[in-house]
């Protein structure tokens, strides 16, 4: 098995016409490149964060003091926190989890496209249209249940405004976004691998996305299915939710979180992948226990399916309620399998300070906390103190905010260059982690206080506990730091498109395969049929130094001070006679 | 390439075990603390049950284990960053290593093995938690008790609706509550029912409340019990606890007395009563509280007089005497809220728990009174109307100074006497339902609240407030209360427009009390279900 792809000497092609990032016009249209449809990905998916972090940051103003005076009525604030973690959750992280898949996962296999193309086409097209008709809602009556709409609340046409209608619709649409994607990622990772790539030689982002898109195709038809009966009940007129013709409230519960539960998974797990790429890279060591995060993501997506009325502790059947505790204790155990190993890869090791790294490391420190809280949650006894109170809303920020979005930034600052050809600027990189750490951590880690006070959630006013504003107004003014960093980040993220320093073909000087092309990479991906180096982070090894001197000289080094001073991999290190054998 | 060199040296120097056994050490010291002061930390509010002991035993434990864990991740995070970070100058890769197979075991069953435990811990607490009491909600007459002879149990309802709480207590014998004096009559079912809204109960007694909900699912979270149930459309919940002393309690905050009561300026009979909280115009019996001034030192005694430091309703200091022979009781107050979202007044939905010290104390100031006064038939609708009205939860959504309201959702209260014409005119124009006099459409508005909706507030759902959940006498009252809240404060201002309205200058109603009884009963009659 040979371990380079490519011949040990020929021009730079940095100057290839056809490696260029697509235009605003190719942005905005129907193509069936999946580079392309990864970039409307990630740009559609930061514009509805935008949206809901602007939601978010009304919320903690309202919440700055115990009374109601920013928004104009307790409904409007319902809308405020229906619409942002809406949008957060289906709106901003599954896609933009859908750009790092659609970019990135076909070039790590060394493919030229994705298995289905036009559907891949279709799945982003259907999110657009999603998002507007939800953010419509504004216009008819927006709706205001809460990202789980609870019936009766949510069905009873008394109670709410045809925005909940909308919302339905839109979910409606997502999911069969999602569910196209998906299935569009399992066949393209179980068949379109090279043929010198086994299962276990494949990048860990593709194990977590193919772990991923198994969940997104067995969980999203329930939410499908839970979604028709509350369009039924809304506008055909029936009732099963409603109790006093017989219907039973608790039935969208058990549909709803069959879902969702497996849903938080979707929106971790490849960012875990994530996690799992960056740590290795940088830190320049293999992963450690490469077979053990593999596996921990599967038995996560199976185990994921066993927990979901953890969410129901103080409305299910009590005796119902111990089984769910003990599934959803287990599932600590691959989750804390994943986080030891990353301790692993990092222990040892050369780090450098990137800031895909120190988004990495971030991930690492705050989404320990999340899991620590939430095995306290799993505890039925404390979960009935905490429900529904702020402290679930620190956990799971901490697990979707501290996990989940600080693995995308990290995502993004490790495939910009890839993306655009060009290195972000690392010193804003730096003040933005910096900020975004610190932000994060004092919006988020009072409510943990404030909840366990007596705090409850989707209130905006809590004049019954008026001790509590102290802790609000240290979150308000963390989560206003956490705001104007996401400014630097987008200002950074447009500035470097046209100052960023050439990025060339691997300026992490990485292993896995979407390197071993120009940066962006041409339409077809490939020049020629890459041939994966055998271990994908088999870093510390000559070969491994030798493929990537290779990669080098076959594609250009990056411009000055892209890597460490003084380090040129291919000019460092003698050439080495590539090996064919 | 059938083999890849490897850098062999890792083996020793390549694991940097002492700072793992340094962290991992430090980890356990750092856990023991976490469990050790947490008690000290005030993290959580006080534990006015014997389950939120439990819970809080259990809460301890989490923490040392979490500290455990946290310490360590952290920590080992931090030594990483600071000691494997790459020299200057230093362009090599990190040693080679893929895993070790002794470290995955350990960090696959070791966690294992801790989830394993807690799930078990927290499987006996919950079981403590939720085991049915043997004798729930149990209320034994203060003659009873003399005899420790014989018991009754009551049936406590937790009722919640947008945006408000409401209690029943349901005696089913009601000759053990009564006094001899009584001249109550039971209802159909033998039963007396009182409608609070603040949930009454007294430390020692298990509580297991049935629980239903009038509309969209609410949730019952008494954050110093650590209880919480969802109240579900279609069904009955219900939750149990044991309420009590908190251990770390700073003593009690409120004294409960019966009326009449005079508060005076010094600790003296001769000295001038504070003007204005002289209540002896309430009701004989009527229950009424105070907050105490100095949770320390209350109590100074005068001869046979014990005299008591509180706050008026207005805030002024004051002293109470207690003679040996007065019934009184001390309690405190816990909150109760509302945690799953019902709509635009979630927020809104709270209440109090009111927790005497023992069960004399429950009954002699508050049960046995309550009942007494319900006993009595009231002629006046007025003084019925306001007995009655916080019963029904309207203070969730509505604002009445007078009382104490501060709901936002719906429209205010104040002086809705001097309004009930221009909301007759706005509602006729935009529904069509016309009214006559004005004082109908305030009944109307409370009966078919659908119907009869205040322009402005077409968002809002009131229930509907039929004949079998608020009797025509309540009713009759509550609309006289209303209409007699008038901007100036003179119920002759009222424009209500009924017959039969008239007032002296000190707004004692002097008119015919049968005949305005028959007027405001005339509004509905013909809505009877």
């Amino acid at each position: 098995m040979a371990t380079i792809s490519v011949p040990a000497r020929q021009p730079i092609k940095d100057t290839n016409p056809e490696t260029r990032f697509p235009s605003l016009g190719e942005l905005a249209s129907w193509t069936v490149d999946h580079k392309i449809i990864g970039l409307q990905y990630a740009v559609t998916s930061m514009i509805f964060f935008i949206i809901g972090g602007a939601l978010a940051l009304m919320i903690r103003w309202e919440l700055l003091t115990p009374e109601l005076d920013f928004m104009a009525s307790g409904q409007a604030y319902n809308q405020l926190f229906t619409i942002h973690g809406t949008v957060m959750i289906f709106l901003f992280i599954i896609p933009m989890i859908g750009a790092l898949g659609n970019y990135v996962v076909p070039l790590q296999l060394g493919a030229k496209d994705m298995a289905f193309p036009w559907l891949n086409a279709f799945a982003f097209w259907l999110i657009p249209p999603a998002g507007i008709m939800l953010l419509l809602g504004y216009a008819i009556g927006q709706a205001e249940a809460g990202w789980t709409s609870y019936p009766p609340l949510s069905t009873v046409l008394e109670y709410s405004s045809d925005g909940q209608t909308m919302w339905a619709m839109s979910l409606h649409l997502l999911g069969i976004s999602s569910i196209a994607g998906s299935i569009n990622f399992i066949v393209t990772i179980l068949n379109m691998r090279p043929k010198e790539m086994t299962l276990w030689q494949m990048p860990l982002l593709c194990w977590a996305v193919l772990a991923t898109s198994i969940i997104v195709v067995m969980a999203t038809p329930f939410l499908a299915g839970a979604l028709t009966l509350m369009l039924f009940d809304r506008v055909a007129g029936t009732t099963f939710f409603l109790a006093s013709e017989g219907g039973d409230v608790l039935l969208w519960q058990n549909i709803f979180w069959f879902y969702s539960h497996p849903a938080v998974y979707i929106m971790v797990l490849p960012l875990m992948g994530v996690i799992s790429e960056v740590l290795s890279i940088h830190s320049r060591k293999p992963v450690f226990g490469y077979r053990m995060i593999a596996m921990s993501s599967m038995a996560i997506a199976l185990i994921g399916f066993t927990v979901w009325a953890h969410h129901m502790f103080t409305s299910l059947q009590p005796a119902l309620r111990i089984p769910f505790m003990i599934t959803t204790m287990i599932i600590a155990v691959p989750t804390g399998i994943k986080i030891f190993s990353w301790l692993g890869t990092i222990w040892g090791g050369k780090i450098r300070y990137t800031s895909a790294m120190l988004f990495s490391l971030g991930f690492l420190s705050m989404f320990v906390i999340g899991g620590i809280s939430g095995v306290m949650l799993a505890a039925v006894p404390w979960d009935v103190h905490v429900h529904d109170t702020y402290f679930v809303v620190a956990h799971f920020h901490f697990v979707l905010f501290g996990g989940s979005v600080f693995g995308v930034y990290s995502a993004l600052y490790h495939w910009y260059p890839k993306m655009t050809g060009r290195m972000m600027d690392e010193f804003w990189g730096k003040v933005h982690f910096a900020l975004t750490y610190f932000g994060f951590f004092f919006t988020f880690f009072p409510m943990h206080m404030a909840g366990m006070l007596g705090m409850p959630r989707r209130v905006a006013v809590y004049t019954h506990s008026p001790e509590l504003q102290t802790l609000n107004v240290i979150a308000t003014i963390a989560a206003i730091v956490l705001g104007f960093s996401t400014i630097i980040f987008l200002w950074n993220a447009i500035a470097s498109f046209w100052l960023g320093k050439l990025a060339g073909a691997n300026p992490w000087r990485a292993l896995t395969l979407e390197w071993a092309t120009t940066s962006p990479p041409p339409p077809t991906n490939f020049d020629e049929d890459p041939i994966p180096f055998e271990d994908p982070y088999g870093y510390g090894t000559e070969a491994a130094t030798a493929y990537l001197d290779a990669i080098d000289r076959h594609f250009g080094l990056p411009e000055e001070g892209v890597r460490p001073r003084g380090f040129n991999g291919g000019v460092r290190v003698p050439t080495p006679a590539p090996s064919g054998d | 390439m059938a083999t890849v060199p490897q850098q062999q040296n890792q083996s020793t120097s390549g694991l940097h075990l002492m700072p793992l056994i340094v962290f991992g050490g430090l980890s356990l010291v750092f856990g023991f603390i976490m469990w050790a002061v947490l008690p000290a930390l005030n993290v959580l509010p006080e534990a006015a049950s014997v389950e939120a002991e439990r819970t809080d035993g259990l809460f301890r434990v989490l923490m040392g284990i979490g500290g455990v864990v946290f310490f360590l991740v952290q920590g080992l995070i931090y030594y990483a960053a600071v000691a494997f970070r790459a020299k200057e100058g230093d362009t090599s890769d990190g040693p080679n290593i893929h895993g070790n197979v002794m470290l995955e075991i350990v960090w696959t069953i070791v966690p294992s093995l801790i989830v394993v435990v807690l799930a078990i811990y927290s499987y006996f607490v919950w079981i403590q938690n939720n085991e049915t009491p043997e004798a729930p909600n149990v209320m034994y007459t203060t003659a009873s008790l003399a005899n420790e002879d014989a018991s009754n149990s009551i049936v406590i309802n937790a009722i919640g609706q947008r945006y408000a709480w409401n209690f029943e207590y349901i005696t089913n014998d009601f000759a053990d509550v009564l006094n001899d004096d009584d001249s109550i009559t039971p209802d159909a079912g033998n039963r007396v029912i009182i409608n609070t809204a603040d949930l009454f109960i007294y430390a020692g007694q298990e509580v297991d409340l049935d629980m239903n909900t009038r509309d969209v699912i609410h949730s019952f979270w008494a954050p110093e019990m650590r209880v919480k149930q969802d109240l579900l459309p279609g069904r009955t919940t219900n939750v149990i606890f044991t309420p009590r002393e908190p251990a770390n309690s700073e003593g009690w905050e409120y004294v409960w007395v019966n009326a009449p009561v005079t508060i005076y300026t010094e600790q003296d009979f001769a000295s001038d009563p504070l003007v204005d909280i002289t209540l002896e115009d309430e009701p004989a019996g009527t229950p009424v509280e105070f907050a105490l001034v100095d949770l320390e030192e209350n109590f100074t005694s005068t001869d046979d007089v014990n005299w008591i430091r509180v706050y008026d309703e207005r805030g002024r200091e004051g002293f109470l005497p207690i003679t040996a022979e007065d019934d009184w009781g001390r309690a405190n107050r816990y909150r109760l809220i509302c945690t799953e979202l019902c709509g635009g007044g979630h927020g809104d939905m709270f209440t109090d728990i009111v927790m005497f010290e023992n069960q004399e104390q429950f009954l002699t100031v508050w049960y046995e009174p309550t009942v007494d006064i319900l006993s009595v038939p009231v002629g006046d609708p007025f003084e019925l109307g306001e007995q009655v009205i916080e019963s029904y939860g309207c203070a969730g959504c509505h604002v009445l100074g007078d009382l104490g309201w501060i709901g936002v959702v719906g429209p205010t209260m104040d002086g809705i006497g001097s309004r009930s014409g221009e909301l007759a005119e706005e509602s006729a124009e935009a529904i069509g339902n016309e009214v006559d006099p004005n004082a109908e459409y305030l009944a109307q508005s409370i009966r078919l609240s659908q119907d009869y909706k205040v322009p402005g507030y077409n968002d809002q759902n009131m229930p509907y407030f039929r004949s079998d959940e608020m009797s025509q006498e309540h009713l009759n009252g509550i609309v006289a209360y209303l209409c007699a809240q008038t901007v100036t404060g003179d119920p002759n201002d009222s424009d209500c427009g009924l017959q039969n309205w008239e007032f002296d200058e000190n707004g004692n109603f002097v008119g015919d009390v049968d005949a305005l009884v028959a007027e405001l009963t005339a509004f509905t009659d013909d809505y009877e279900d």
